[in-house]
């Protein structure tokens, strides 16, 4: 089976302009390697990791720079946001883009610390999720939400490009009944134990016969000359997650790196080692209909970006059978 | 009026139906407009197509403008803040400050749309309180106030953004105490002095304590030569403004009348120069913004009437390109 290729951006680094701009680079050079979307996280104020709160604005400029390259949002935090606001952001950045909008809902689950500052309660996170991706949907279907009012501009087709990222069997199998894609891999759980019977439950509570079923797979895909410089390169950045992971419970107490980039499911090494790990990954190939992979770090530069997602097209992605468009 | 000031141009981005054509029309439009040296393009917000209006979400087309262009200043004119989340336009707004290179000039208004209020699920005659409690959180955020107990702030940072806010409200000396500037359409309810009036006590009740001079940006729609379709369209506008309550007296039946009403100059040049000359007086520091479009204006009459203005309206005005071409 086939897939779609992605990459997904934390927008990390230290000057958010000069990060804004390497992000459009990226846009701009994945389009040319023919990856079929990007998608970038939404992070929230200054203690989180990630530099842009405003995935659609940058994702606007994008749409000016580039063509066909589908653009995602890996997740958006929706309790912080008005469902109307972001549909009507939403419709016209997918009106500018001639509809290559693929929009990732989360409800907030690596932002409990943001919730005070935009007024809401963490403790009613899965709620507020539910009604406000409902109101969302509801809008971009074009049905009314008060006397004749409807979504203007009117979004045709956005409704099938919604996604949400779920940690639990419940929300998986919520996502199916809404008749929306499922992401995994935006946090880090074990693909064997919690990815895959998330995925199974999703397909199996899937009932829509007018479209199907689609899973998206993040991934950490960092391929260089060998494993040891892929290792070199990580080292750094994955030694700063390991108290926060596991706070969040995330990964147990580990021993050394080889064991980190295991636990965080980090493909890594030569071209050949990284098919070979994504090919033995429980979660990945047997489910994925789109492909994304996480090919930056924190201290990561935009060379080694651009670089992993040369190799990635070119060397990795074909050999797994991924057809470039 | 002497010593110049900034020439700008203002977008409803009015279309009779919605095609997303409009959006690329308002790009071009400031595309050009900065070829011809004007200084600031502003866009106003529509929800749910009210007035015919087709942006409910300016920053997001900002976003893309920026991309085509690369001097002139981007506003918002305005931004209907009770119906927003006021953190999350402040996020918006100091990305796509980032994006433009510090081009924003966010201008915001408290609405008046009695139907997309309900649909916000706000109430109407709330909605000044609204406006004032969003814009102490929105000026808090982007002045790098905490927002958590942890003691997060707004990321990307705003700097200098506070001082390119600006409000359309009579309500002056409010505006005059915050520091902002003043937008200032004409009042059909109100005599033509009222706006000279309103300027003036602006202007005395500003106390310069944020080290920036007062600035008017005087709003005007402006129609050299108007035909039969922008008849239609401004008695349409009319009878919709006083069927929501907005326009209090019966519409006139003459259409002179009711341009002179509106405040939309219209005629030969020369009379629109001298109407102009008779409003307030404008500074360095000040904004001329003139409207060009009504609901079906093709995008070749705005940018005639844009040369127009560049050619002999403005320079007799006294403004001067400042532009590097």
């Amino acid at each position: 089976m086939t897939f779609k290729l992605g990459f997904l951006s934390h927008a990390f680094g230290d000057d958010p302009q000069q990060v804004y701009r390497d992000l459009i680079e990226q846009f701009e050079v994945a389009e040319a390697l023919g990856f079929d979307g990007g998608w970038i996280a939404q992070h929230h104020l200054s203690n989180g990791f990630g530099l842009l709160p405003s995935p659609l604005l940058l994702l606007a400029a994008v749409a000016e720079r580039t063509r066909h390259i589908e653009l995602g949002t890996g997740v958006i935090v929706l309790p912080f946001e008005d469902p109307i606001r972001l549909a009507e952001d939403a419709s016209v950045l997918d009106a500018l883009s001639g509809g290559r909008v693929q929009l990732g809902l989360g409800s907030g689950g690596a932002n409990l610390d943001n919730f005070t500052a935009f007024d809401r309660d963490p403790g009613r996170r899965q709620a507020d999720f539910a009604e406000r991706q409902q109101r969302v949907q509801h809008l971009v279907e074009g049905k009314p939400l008060i006397g004749d009012l409807t979504l203007q501009p009117p979004a045709p087709g956005l409704s099938s490009r919604l996604w949400h990222s779920h940690g639990s069997i419940d929300g998986a199998v919520y996502a199916a009944e809404q008749g929306n894609g499922l992401l995994l891999g935006t946090a880090t759980h074990d693909p064997l134990t919690v990815q895959k019977p998330l995925a199974d439950a999703y397909l199996q509570a899937w009932s829509r016969t007018d479209r199907a079923p689609r899973i998206g797979v993040v991934r950490a895909i960092f391929p260089a000359a060998n494993r040891a410089s892929a290792q070199a390169e990580l080292a750094v950045d994955i030694e700063r997650h390991i108290p926060r992971l596991q706070r969040e419970g995330l990964i147990d107490e580990a021993v050394d790196l080889q064991e980190h980039l295991r636990l965080m499911n980090v493909h890594h090494g030569h071209p050949d080692e990284v098919i070979e790990s994504l090919r033995q990954d429980p979660s990945l190939l047997p489910y994925a209909d789109y492909v994304i992979a996480v090919v930056q770090a924190e201290s990561s530069t935009q060379a080694q970006i651009l670089k992993r997602l040369e190799i990635l097209a070119r060397d990795i992605a074909p050999a797994l059978g991924w057809k470039k468009r | 009026m002497s010593g110049g000031f900034s020439l700008g141009f203002l977008s409803r981005v009015y279309s009779p139906q919605f095609d997303p054509k409009v959006y690329r029309d308002t790009l071009e439009l400031f595309r050009v407009a900065e070829e011809l040296g004007f200084d600031s393009g502003w866009v106003a917000q529509h929800h749910f197509a009210s007035e015919l209006g087709r942006l409910p979400a300016p920053l997001v087309l900002l976003a893309a403008i920026a991309q085509r262009t690369r001097h002139i200043s981007l506003g918002t004119g305005i931004v209907v803040l009770p119906q927003e989340v006021p953190l999350r336009l402040a996020e918006d707004a100091a990305v796509l400050d980032l994006l433009s290179n510090g081009r924003l000039e966010l201008g915001l208004g408290a609405g008046f749309d009695p139907e997309t209020f309900l649909a916000f699920g706000r109430a109407h005659e709330a909605r000044h309180r609204d406006y004032e409690q969003h814009l102490q959180q929105l000026r808090n955020a982007l002045g790098n106030a905490p927002l958590t107990d942890s003691g997060s702030r707004l990321l990307p940072r705003a700097s200098g953004l506070s001082h390119r806010l600006w409000e359309a409200t009579s309500r002056v000396e409010q505006v005059a105490e915050r520091g902002h500037g003043l937008i200032m359409a004409p009042n059909p309810q109100l005599p033509a002095e009222a706006g000279i009036e309103l300027v003036n006590r602006y202007r005395s009740a500003w106390t310069g304590d944020n080290g920036t001079p007062a600035r008017v940006a005087r709003v005007q729609a402006l129609l050299p030569a108007p035909d039969d379709a922008t008849r239609r369209d401004i008695q349409a506008y009319v009878q919709r403004q006083h069927r929501i309550g907005v326009l209090k007296d019966e519409p006139e039946a003459d259409f002179d009348t009711t341009l002179k009403r509106l405040g939309v100059l219209h005629g030969p040049v020369e009379q629109i120069i001298e109407q102009l000359q008779q409003g307030p007086a404008l500074t360095a520091q000040d904004q001329l913004i003139l409207q060009v479009q009504t609901i079906s204006t093709p995008l070749r009459e705005a940018i005639r009437t844009l040369e127009i203005i560049r050619e002999h309206i403005a320079p007799a005005l006294g403004w001067q390109s400042t532009g590097t071409l």
